[in-house]
């Protein structure tokens, strides 16, 4: 609970309506805990005043953004107030003869896409994490969420020019900081950049993001297949990577995933192996890949070959990027893996994932980016049956995460019930540098109050 | 004997004032580390041009007084050209290196060895002959006493013994003795030329000599043996400028007179050298006028075969063969076709390129012999090119390269014979004898 | 620590006679590739990450600062000493370790050169897409240092974009692992800090890189130009039309002159400037493209539009950019070359106050750079050996930077800040950004001693109230 005097404060910066409490906000609960308040701040110099007043009082702070990740990391220490920036959502500067886009962090991916589209010829930003339409550029960038177009275009690391974040320290002057710029090219003192992007809120909360734009491709397709084999599909992606094809995305998924799509024949018994090819570019060299993996996925077995276009292509992306949450709506008690292994060893942990899930008896939902090493496996959990499966599903998830670390790679837990991240570490080993993350946190955040406990080690 | 030149700072520092301007072109780019072979295998900026012209511009702005700890950055230079020739603003790295050797030999002197090597020897050949007859018998019987009398080696100090061994035979009687064997030249001839022996033809690689009249005569020549003295590279290599000059103005001499259009000569180090010494000679007004009238007659034996034609090929060389560019013949001369052409001309020659084929070998006159162990590393780099072209044959045309890569695949063990371009040329002339 | 000791115990580190500390040997380490020069105490050559923990152990012991070097051609005094100390010297860590086609990763030693990575690569039918300029000799461990471009960095970004890890000697002397073969890992992106950190935060001793698949076909234009304007006109208006080529490089009259008398390229010696244009991809549609850029080059006044027909001649018209600050070396003995980055629509404006610039300072200024990516190069001749010009120089510099920063630029797009652009930092930021930096740097090297003076300007942290850990 918030001391009447301190609420007033709040109240004072961000006006009646940006404070919520009570049962207005029992949906910003994060592993099972409620704030006392909910602000919703509408400048970032009313996001300053708050953390000051924060840090005077000793509140811990939690930022909020779409609300579509907040399962992401251990369960907090504690929550005094959410700070959700869904009302700092304007556009600064679109330079479409610069590419570069300017907004304030709190303005939804879907409502970045759509202004740019109006841009000049036709521009869009190159990232296409899950739940597009709900996530916020701020969430985005504090999650470094990332969907399938990464393969080529790669994730808000690879594509933000610049940031301004507010950093819980007393500063006369104010505690907004800057860093990076709008050009391409940009290396200006540390690249501070790289440190804010997927840092969660436990260094800073994300105000301002400029990043790169790209003028729309002239064409777009999907190719999308069935195989009867689970290796086939990956021995695709082998060949795809080896070739001097540029697909945009090289998606694999289960028959479990596939069920979960709007498609008017359901995927019958034989077709267990899945995998969409998105592309973008000019006329012609779309083609010729249409073509060309056409002719690839026959090779390995595939019968069901569907090009899709326009808006079937645009549902089929969508339905995958809402693949977490469906899941979750089937089970309340469901577990989120997201597993990154160097790019040979992504079939094996597939296999596992699979074998596991049989052994187990549970669905389990898979989903990857092949061409980038990155796995998502969605366990579907109702309340009884993870109740049942507790403990024999940590074991899994330890023994899967020993196996990607001795490939190399790293197991991470997207989301689960709140329990279940007491039993099993949610980030996994960092090794050695874990002592400058904590030199790190404690340099940027050293009355701990921006998400406590959220993070690696428990930063 | 060595001082710290103090007392002559000054003249140190006007000595070298002459290519100030030269060493202070180097923008200190970096883009000769990756070409220069030295620094490839040191990783040592005192090894590469930029460091070179750095040192060089700190002695001249009084920074650094010439002393004993400028001996290896100077002198440890295969002077290949490696770097100038990649250098993007042109510093003629390799002048500004002989400069500064030039004024170390001034201000600190030379090892009494080297300056009896390069004083009296060279300039006598009777002299010469008498030392390196004993070094080679002091090869052949290894005796100490041999050893000892080889004073010449002491310069050369730790890695005497190997050097020993560079050369496989040192032979007993050296090529001018020989020259007899030779027999009369052809009559009627096309045309007459004149043949400077270099001193590693004559006393290292008589064979050499031989094939080189051969092929000479069968372009229809008369070929008349010089006889000059060492040419002096080693000298001016050394930065001894007055040996140089005894020993240029003593082939000057012999040269200035002939009635020969053409002065040819086997040994890349020794055709590339002649040829500076107009440049070398500038200040000089009788010898600098000799080289320069001289000057057009001077051709290596490749050049000139390229002017007058090949010989006639009545025999044939069935086997791989590749090419090793000395580096005064590549970049100090600019022949790089001239051997190639005449090598695949020849019947039944497979060539094959070889990889990085004017990266230097490592034997920079008597680099090997002063600097073996970095020679011998720059040597490998050489060898293992060679492995690459499954070579059967690797044709050069410098006597040092000669031996040095002789050498080198004595030391690799690979199957590949060695040969200069005149005895290559010299095997096709005429079918095997049945 | 008395300076013998020091020495003896470096010696025991490395080996005899991989230790130089004599004045004579010290002079040839007192520069990099730019105009800043410093003097170490001492050189060490070292070829393995244990020995580099132990002399930065040493040093930690001794007080003394440490930095790493590399080829050494650093344009912004990175690789020179600001407070004297031991210079770590890569050079000897040569060796590519492993190429992972499978995993499309290469790794490698600090010291390999950019270009022998590439060369590596090139018969596997694979590149490593940063390509800067100086690749020649620059090393891998000197492209994480300073997040390198390239000409290619247009399309396919910086080194940041393709390091996946790295081994690190942190500066208290630990070895770590941040990163690796696989895409993500858990905790903050310590390598993404790592990469253009300028040698400030730790000593890197081994680097995965991401390789990609060479592309199946490349077409290289030389446009010729009688206006600096329109050849910039023709960039904004090419990525205007949607298309982003590999490269498009431009070089001006004066750098040409110099270029062509090094490499006989073909560059024309009386055009006012040039664009160098690159389209890579599949062949299909390669032909379309390439026409609509003619297109755009001939709408702009081109005078002549050449495509390299051969691999030779692309190669001869990269050679002589890629030698480009090398070359005016046939012009004035010693260049300072300006890094600021603009947004590309800004180019023709600050490529006037540059003209500007020199005129004031009557300096004779040449232009080559990414125009791309609107990272400019002006380089500006003069000799170095007069110290009256060297001061205008220095003003000029600072002027460039301002105009850059004026219009919505950065000071740097890829040389780094060094010693060279220290006060410009306060160009671009407040103390609060620059203190932020600090906290970095704090919490990777809390003494202060891993390559000092670089980076980040001085500054007093008296102003915030917060208490530190």
């Amino acid at each position: 609970m918030l001391d009447h005097s301190v609420r007033g404060k709040f109240k004072e910066i961000v006006g009646e309506a940006g404070l919520k409490e009570g049962r207005e906000i029992k949906g910003f609960s994060i592993d099972g805990l409620v704030p006392a308040v909910v602000l919703f701040p509408g400048t970032p110099e009313e996001i300053e005043r708050i953390v000051m007043l924060a840090l005077e009082e000793g509140l811990s702070i939690i930022p909020w953004g779409g609300g579509t990740q907040m399962g992401l990391g251990a369960p907090p220490r504690h929550v005094d107030l959410v700070v959700c920036l869904s009302r700092l959502d304007r556009i600064l500067d679109q330079d479409h003869e610069n590419m570069s886009f300017t907004s304030e962090a709190g303005i939804r991916l879907s409502a970045i896409q759509k202004a740019l589209r109006h841009l000049g010829q036709g521009f869009f930003l190159p990232l296409d994490p899950p739940c597009a339409e709900e996530v916020t550029l701020g969430g985005v960038v504090a999650a470094n969420a990332s969907g399938p177009s990464r393969f080529r275009h790669g994730t808000p690391r690879d594509l933000i020019l610049g940031i301004e974040v507010v950093i819980p320290e007393e500063i006369e002057t104010g505690n907004k900081i800057r860093a990076g710029g709008k050009t391409a090219k940009n290396v200006s003192g540390y690249d501070m950049s790289k440190l804010y992007i997927g840092s969660l809120g436990t260094l800073a909360i994300v105000v301002e993001v400029t990043c790169r734009i790209l003028p729309m491709p002239e064409d777009q397709a999907t190719v999308m297949a069935a195989f009867p084999r689970p290796e086939a599909p990956w021995a695709c992606t082998r060949a795809l990577l080896e070739s001097q094809l540029t697909p945009c995305s090289i998606e694999l998924y289960n028959r479990e995933t596939a069920s979960l799509l709007p498609m008017r024949v359901r995927p019958s018994a034989e077709e267990v192996a899945w995998a969409a090819v998105g592309l973008e570019g000019f006329t012609e060299g779309v083609e010729r890949h249409i073509v060309q993996i056409e002719r690839l996925v026959r090779s390995q077995g595939a019968e069901k070959i569907v090009i899709l276009r326009g808006p079937h292509e645009a549902s089929l992306w969508k339905n995958l990027g809402r693949l977490g949450l469906q899941v979750r709506d089937k089970g309340a008690r469901s577990i989120g893996l997201k597993v990154s292994v160097p790019l040979s060893m992504a079939q094996e942990i597939s296999k596992a994932i699979s074998n596991q899930g049989l052994k187990m008896n549970v669905p389990c939902y898979q989903l990857s980016h092949a061409g980038s090493g990155i796995l998502y496996a969605h366990i579907c959990l109702s309340e009884g049956i993870y109740g049942e499966k507790e403990q024999a599903l940590s074991q899994m998830v330890n023994a899967l995460r020993e196996q990607v670390e001795d490939m190399g790679g790293s197991l991470v837990i997207e989301y689960s019930p709140a329990v279940f991240k007491q039993r099993v570490d949610v980030w996994g080993e960092v090794g050695g540098v874990f002592p400058i993350m904590e030199r790190l946190k404690r340099e940027f955040d050293p009355k701990d109050i921006l998400s406590p406990g959220r993070y690696v080690g428990g930063i | 004997m060595k001082k710290q030149g103090t007392l002559e700072k000054r003249t140190a520092r006007q000595a070298l004032l002459s290519i100030y301007d030269e060493v202070a072109k180097c923008n200190k780019c970096g883009f000769c580390l990756s070409t220069c072979p030295v620094y490839t295998i040191t990783g040592e900026e005192r090894a590469v041009a930029r460091g070179h012209n750095v040192h060089l511009q700190n002695l001249i702005e009084g920074n650094l007084e010439m002393s004993e700890e400028l001996k290896a950055p100077l002198f440890e230079c295969l002077l290949c050209r490696a770097c100038v020739e990649n250098c993007m603003s042109g510093v003629m790295t390799h002048e500004n290196v002989l400069r500064g050797r030039s004024v170390y030999v001034e201000q600190l002197g030379e090892p009494r060895v080297l300056q009896f090597v390069l004083r009296k020897l060279l300039p006598n050949p009777k002299k010469m002959d008498f030392y390196v007859r004993l070094a080679a018998l002091g090869k052949k019987s290894r005796l100490d006493r041999a050893a000892k009398a080889l004073g010449v080696l002491k310069w050369f100090g730790r890695d005497r013994d190997k050097v020993l061994d560079l050369v496989q035979r040192m032979p007993f009687r050296f090529f001018r003795e020989r020259v007899a064997e030779l027999g009369p030249n052809p009559q009627p001839a096309h045309a007459k030329v004149a043949y400077f022996v270099g001193c590693a033809t004559n006393y290292a690689l008589p064979e050499v000599g031989f094939s080189t009249v051969k092929v000479l005569r069968a372009v229809g020549c008369s070929v008349q043996i010089l006889g000059n003295v060492c040419c002096g590279l080693p000298a001016s290599s050394y930065g001894d400028h007055s040996a140089f000059k005894n020993l240029a103005q003593r082939n000057l001499d012999i040269m200035a007179n002939l009635e020969v259009a053409t002065i040819v000569t086997d040994c890349g180090s020794c055709s590339a050298f002649l040829k500076e010494y107009a440049d070398l000679l500038a200040d000089d007004p009788e010898y600098g006028a000799k080289a320069a009238a001289v000057r057009p007659k001077l051709k290596a034996l490749s050049e000139y075969l390229k002017e007058i034609g090949p010989p006639e090929f009545r025999g044939r060389v069935d086997a791989r063969v590749t090419y090793h560019d000395p580096c005064h013949m590549s970049r100090y001369q600019d022949l790089v076709n001239e051997p190639r052409d005449i090598i695949r001309s020849i019947p039944g020659v497979e060539y094959r390129e070889l990889p990085e084929a004017d990266w230097c070998c490592g034997a920079a006159g008597t680099y090997n012999i002063a600097y073996y162990g970095q020679s011998m590393q720059v040597l490998s780099r050489k060898m293992e090119n060679v492995k690459k072209t499954k070579a059967d044959i690797l044709v050069t045309t410098c006597p040092a390269c000669y031996i040095q890569l002789a050498y080198g695949a004595r030391k690799h063990a690979l199957r590949c014979e060695v040969l200069d371009l005149a005895d290559l040329i010299a095997r096709a002339l005429n079918p095997p004898h049945p | 620590m008395k300076k013998r000791e020091l020495i003896r115990k470096m010696e025991s580190i490395v080996g005899r006679g991989n230790v130089l500390h004599s004045r004579t040997a010290l002079l040839v380490y007192e520069y990099d590739g730019s105009l800043q020069r410093g003097l170490p105490d001492a050189v060490a050559f070292a070829t393995s990450a244990e020995q580099i923990s132990r002399l930065v152990r040493l040093a930690n012991t001794a007080g003394i600062p440490f930095l790493p070097r590399g080829s050494g051609t650093n344009l912004s005094g990175g690789s020179v000493p600001a407070k004297g100390g031991i210079v770590i010297e890569l050079s000897r860590m040569n060796r590519i370790l492993e190429i992972d086609l499978k995993n499309q990763r290469a790794v490698a030693e600090p010291g390999v050169y950019n270009l022998t990575l590439q060369d590596a690569l090139a018969p596997l039918g694979y590149y490593y897409a940063p390509d800067p300029a100086s690749q020649k000799v620059a090393t891998l461990g000197g492209n994480v240092g300073e997040n390198s471009g390239g000409p290619l960095c247009l399309k396919y970004g910086v080194t940041t974009n393709h390091v996946l890890g790295l081994e690190v000697v942190l500066p208290d002397g630990d070895v770590v692992q941040t990163g690796g073969k696989a895409q993500e890992y858990p905790g903050y992106d310590l390598k993404g800090l790592m990469v253009g950190s300028e040698g400030t935060i730790g000593i890197v001793t081994k680097i995965t890189v991401r390789i990609m698949r060479s592309p199946e076909t490349v077409k290289t234009f030389l446009a010729i130009y009688d206006s600096v304007e329109d050849a910039g006109q023709t960039v904004s208006e090419i990525i205007a039309e949607g298309i982003i080529p590999a490269t498009l490089e431009m070089m001006d009259k004066l750098v040409m002159q110099a270029v062509e008398k090094s490499v006989h390229a073909g560059y024309p010696l009386d055009a006012e400037a040039v664009l160098i244009i690159e389209l890579d991809g599949l062949s299909d549609g390669m032909d379309r493209l390439a026409q609509r850029v003619i297109e755009i080059c001939k709408k702009n006044r081109v005078r002549a539009v050449k495509v390299a027909a051969t691999e030779i001649e692309r190669e001869k018209l990269w050679t002589g950019r890629k030698g480009a600050f090398g070359a005016v070396g046939r012009l004035a003995p010693s260049y300072m070359v300006n890094d600021g980055t603009v947004p590309r629509t800004q180019l023709p404006r600050v490529l006037k106050k540059v003209a500007e610039i020199g005129e004031k300072y009557d300096l004779p200024i040449g232009n080559v750079f990414h125009a791309g990516d609107g990272n400019l190069h002006p380089l500006i001749l003069f000799d170095e050996r007069d110290k009256d010009q060297l001061e205008l120089v220095r003003k000029a510099s600072y002027e460039i930077l301002q105009a850059c920063v004026d219009v919505g630029g950065t000071i740097s797009g890829e040389h780094g800040i060094g010693t060279e652009k220290l006060q410009a930092m306060w160009l671009l930021f407040g103390w609060k950004d620059l203190n932020a930096m600090w906290k970095v740097k704090r919490a990777f090297d809390p003494r202060n001693l891993c390559n000092p003076g670089k980076v980040l300007p001085e500054m007093e942290i008296e102003e915030s109230k917060t208490a530190h850990a």
